[in-house]
């Protein structure tokens, strides 16, 4: 018998199809991408958000609330930095070295203003997309959260950065044992780096969250999981997934 | 009233796009610089404050291609050029204006009647080096400046303000029932209300507008989340309008699907209405074709291209060095906080000797970190040797054998791409071989050589076959304060020993041991190979036979010994006080139990080993005042005198005992008397009376 507060592949298969189908429901943005070849299933979704949204409270809570949400935009003058936009603009700088200034002015095009297109300076600058991917693990009999965040042009955040995007709850756990808890890893079936959250801790996790609940103690596996573990790289599970 | 203004798209490269450009660049066009159909896609379900993103990915390139869901298709013109030159010097407003002039062919033709995602467009002019794995790039988002302007003549309103709630809902029913019945989303659609609420038709119904045009409104799904401005393919389809309807009616009611849903809930009232004036244009100004705009800023908001560097995530030997990294800094993270890796990682390692010894010690400073390792030797690779000597391979046996130290360092970058390793062929002088006149030149070279390659390096490893080879870079080694890790083998024995680094410059001191428990030496009190022996060295493989000059070892033997000269290395270096760690002597078994000052344990000055009995012991010893490599005498002379006093070592029998004073000891003292001193017969007669070999 599988151990507690893990699930069976067989069982991650059924949890991931019916967690596609509520997102469908609700428009969520999470889709199960089936590899026969490898007979394999995950879950993936992409989010984009303002490059700040993880680490700045008042964007938080304007998200939570669009109902009242605060006139938009200029948001590019409302967000405030954060070390992320710091590092950005060293790697932005980094980036630029291989043509000289003179070479890139040289490629810039002198254009009368487009009338018709409004001022760029009113729109967000940076925005970051994340990429989650949910898949099974067969060691540990758990599924494990993938992501991978990058710029506009591609570039990924680099782990360290990562860290400090997560919210400060999750800070002082990261502190003592990050690299337990979220590494750089070849994705197991795309062979692409990904960040992952280390799969070591989710049985405990789960054993404990099962023991507690009564009755069909698995149809909230992914939402139980997710929202718990979700939150360090950005990711919020909407109420509507759990039954 | 002023003139509508559009949010133009933003340009977003999923990592997967760099990827399959850079696997088609090199499998498919190879220098084909044709331009290539490409998809992408956008969305109008942006959360406030996102920009219009419009998107190309892995599928990028694919034939049957389908936006993702709910997305919507934006049809692409790559142009990829094979040099940086070609990139800067390419005519971008004649590139836009191409396609500007097809989408122009498609609005007057009427072809975007039957397909209306034709209006939405881009151009993507790329460079990929892909050496460095750098992107620049430029994307533009091709618009008509037709009309030149455009005004609403009635202000756009959010949906659910115009609608009351029941009517709103049954829209976003219509929309959602015309758009799952597709294939794929529409971009543009038709909306009618005859009063038994909402139908939504295809685009080609758009003739219905003439009609009755208080009763239509034209759909179209907007990416733009910006309050007040509409997105780019508005604009587009306002060209169309424009061409097709001057005219014929004065103004057109457009609705803008802005389809959001945050935490479950559905915002679809965020959609804006607007009516926007149809300007009556004389015939003579719809015949010409109209200018192209479109050009995406930079991140410098310039009109100019931009470069994305992605070796960090897309070149194997940068992921092969993070992964690495990853793996040391792991054992740090987890096992010991304070381990020193950036030290250790960065120690710039000379390996003199690339045989058994060498390779393996080469292979655990590599595991460790070390990327700087220069290998040293003078010989060619036999066939005897790769089955032992764990760098090297059969290939390179054969044609008579690559030089070890090249085909040694040349195997540590095929291992790991990372390592800055060099190979050099060098034949260190020995006392006890005599210099003659033809090889004096030569000889002074390699003196020099190896005096400037200690200079260039914090750590020197003695790993040769000879006892006297060993002499000359410990002198030097000594006589600029270095740490030395001396390893060498017996059949089934070994000796690994780090050599004592002086304090300073000056004369070594002898200091009480007052501070120091019994037992216990200063790492600058240590003795060096030569400390222990009582005759200088001398030629030793003179009267050897055939199998005393070959590896005639155990072959774990070797292992075992690289191993602890590695570990004893990283051991000095993370240990507070560095090479001046004092050692314990095993007969103070403390060592054992007691905890040490350096997290990864305690820093022995010898360990020694006989494998018969799978027995080790940690022997520490001081410097011998009248030692032959590291006395005063010895250094000071050498520090003074340099190559003639070296010449003299090498080709003079009895200078070195004459001058350090072994001579007159031997002669005051009967040799009885000394090898009666020994108290274990087992070790005391010192390195000098092992077999060596590497």
């Amino acid at each position: 018998m599988a151990a507690a507060g893990s699930i069976s592949a067989d069982e991650f298969r059924s949890l991931a199809e019916k967690f596609a189908d509520t997102s469908s429901k609700i428009d969520d943005g999470w889709h199960l991408e089936i590899l026969a070849s490898q007979d394999s299933v995950y879950l993936w979704r992409k989010s984009i958000l303002p490059r700040s949204s993880q680490s700045n409270e008042q964007q938080k809570e304007s998200q939570k609330d669009p109902g009242s949400a605060p006139p938009p935009v200029p948001s590019g003058h409302v967000v405030t930095p954060t070390k992320m936009s710091e590092t950005t603009e060293i790697c932005a700088q980094l980036d630029g070295q291989q043509l000289n200034v003179h070479d890139w002015d040289e490629m810039e095009m002198e254009e009368d203003e487009d009338e018709q297109c409004m001022p760029t300076v009113l729109l967000e600058r940076e925005v970051l997309t994340y990429e989650y991917h949910i898949l099974y693990s067969e060691s540990y009999a758990v599924p494990v959260l993938y992501v991978n965040i990058y710029k506009q042009d591609g570039k990924l955040v680099p782990l360290d950065t990562v860290w400090e995007m997560s919210p400060s709850s999750f800070q002082k756990l990261l502190g003592e044992d990050k690299w337990t808890i979220l590494t750089q890893q070849e994705h197991p079936l795309l062979g692409r780096p990904f960040l992952q959250l280390h799969p070591c801790h989710t049985g405990d996790l789960m054993s404990q969250v099962l023991k507690n609940s009564a009755g069909n103690i698995k149809q909230n596996y992914l939402a139980t999981w997710l929202s718990t573990v979700g939150p360090m790289v950005g990711l919020h599970i909407s109420p509507n997934y759990i039954t | 009233m002023s003139h509508i203004q559009y949010a133009p798209f933003s340009s977003a490269v999923d990592p997967g796009f760099w990827q399959i450009l850079t696997e088609k660049k090199l499998n498919e066009f190879g220098l084909d610089e044709s331009h290539q159909t490409i998809n992408g896609f956008y969305s109008n379900g942006n959360a406030q404050g996102i920009p219009p993103q419009m998107t190309v990915d892995y599928a990028a390139f694919n034939r049957e291609w389908k936006p993702p869901p709910r997305s919507f298709p934006v049809c692409g013109t790559l142009c990829n050029t094979n040099t940086i030159e070609k990139f800067r010097e390419m005519d971008k407003k004649q590139l836009l204006s191409g396609v500007g002039q097809e989408l122009w062919e498609d609005i007057t033709s009427g072809k975007v009647l039957e397909h209306p995602e034709k209006l939405c467009r881009f151009v993507l002019l790329t460079f990929s080096d892909l050496k460095k794995y750098h992107y620049y790039y430029w994307f533009a988002f091709p618009a008509l400046k037709f009309p030149e302007k455009s005004v609403y003549s009635e202000p756009p309103r959010a949906l659910q303000e115009v609608l009351p709630p029941e009517k709103l809902s049954a829209l976003a029913e219509a929309y959602d029932s015309y758009q799952s019945s597709r294939s794929t989303y529409a971009t543009f659609f038709v909306v009618s209300d005859d009063g038994n609420g909402p139908i939504i038709a295809d685009f080609k119904e758009l003739d219905k507008l003439v009609s009755s045009p208080e009763n239509v409104m034209v759909g179209v799904c907007d990416p733009s989340a910006v309050q007040g401005y509409p997105g780019w393919p508005v604009r587009n389809l306002l060209s169309f309008l424009t061409y097709r309807y001057t005219g014929k009616v004065q103004s057109i009611k457009v609705l803008m699907v802005r389809d959001r849903t945050h935490d479950g809930v559905r915002d679809f009232g965020q959609s804006v209405v607007a009516s926007i004036a149809i300007p009556a244009l004389e015939k003579e100004d719809i015949l010409i074709l109209p200018e192209c705009v479109g050009w995406e800023k930079n991140e410098r908001s310039k009109m100019g291209p931009r470069m994305v560097n992605l070796s960090s995530s897309m070149d194997p030997t940068r992921l092969a060095e993070s992964a690495v990294d990853l793996n040391l800094r792991l054992m740090r993270w987890r096992l010991l906080p304070d381990l020193e890796l950036d030290k250790i990682g960065s120690t710039r390692c000379l390996v003199l000797g690339s045989g058994t010894l060498g390779c393996n010690v080469a292979r655990l400073l590599m595991s460790w970190g070390i990327r700087h390792i220069t290998m040293v030797d003078n010989s060619k690779v036999s066939y005897s040797n790769p089955v032992r000597q764990t760098l090297f391979t059969f290939q390179d046996c054969i044609n008579g054998g690559q030089p070890k130290a090249k085909a040694a360092a040349a195997s540590l970058r095929n291992i790991f791409p990372g390592m800055q390793s060099e190979g050099i062929s060098l034949s260190i002088p020995m006392p006890g071989h005599a210099i003659t006149d033809s090889v004096l030149e030569q000889t002074k070279e390699d003196v020099k050589k190896l005096e400037s390659l200690i200079d260039a390096h914090d750590a020197v490893f003695l790993l040769m076959d000879t006892r006297e080879s060993r002499w000359l870079p410990t002198v030097v080694a000594a006589a600029k304060r270095k740490i030395v890790i001396n390893a060498a083998l017996g059949f089934d024995t070994f000796l690994v020993l780090r050599h004592g680094v002086r304090a300073d410059d000056g004369p070594r001191k002898r200091e009480g041991a007052s501070a120091i428990p019994l037992g216990r030496i200063r790492g600058c009190e240590l003795g060096c190979y030569f400390c222990n022996d009582v005759v200088a060295p001398g030629n030793s493989t003179r009267d050897r036979t055939l199998d005393q000059q070959c590896t005639v070892t155990r072959p774990g033997i070797s292992m075992v010994a690289s191993a602890l000269a590695v570990e004893l290395l990283v051991s000095v270096l993370q240990h507070p006080l560095g090479s001046d760690a004092e050692a314990d002597t095993s007969a103070n078994e403390d060592h054992l139990v007691r905890d040490a000052e350096c997290s990864l344990g305690i820093v022995p000055h010898q360990i020694r080993g006989f494998l018969a009995r799978f027995h080790q012991i940690l022997p520490a010893s001081r410097a011998f005042d009248m030692c032959t490599a590291c006395s005063d005498v010895v250094l000071n002379k050498y520090k003074t005198e340099g190559f003639d006093f070296l010449l003299r070592a090498f080709n003079e029998p009895g200078f070195l005992e004459d001058l350090t004073g072994l001579t007159a000891m031997q002669d005051a003292t009967d040799d009885a008397e000394v090898w009666g001193l020994s108290d274990d017969e087992e070790f005391s007669s010192g390195p000098g009376s092992m077999d060596m070999d590497t």
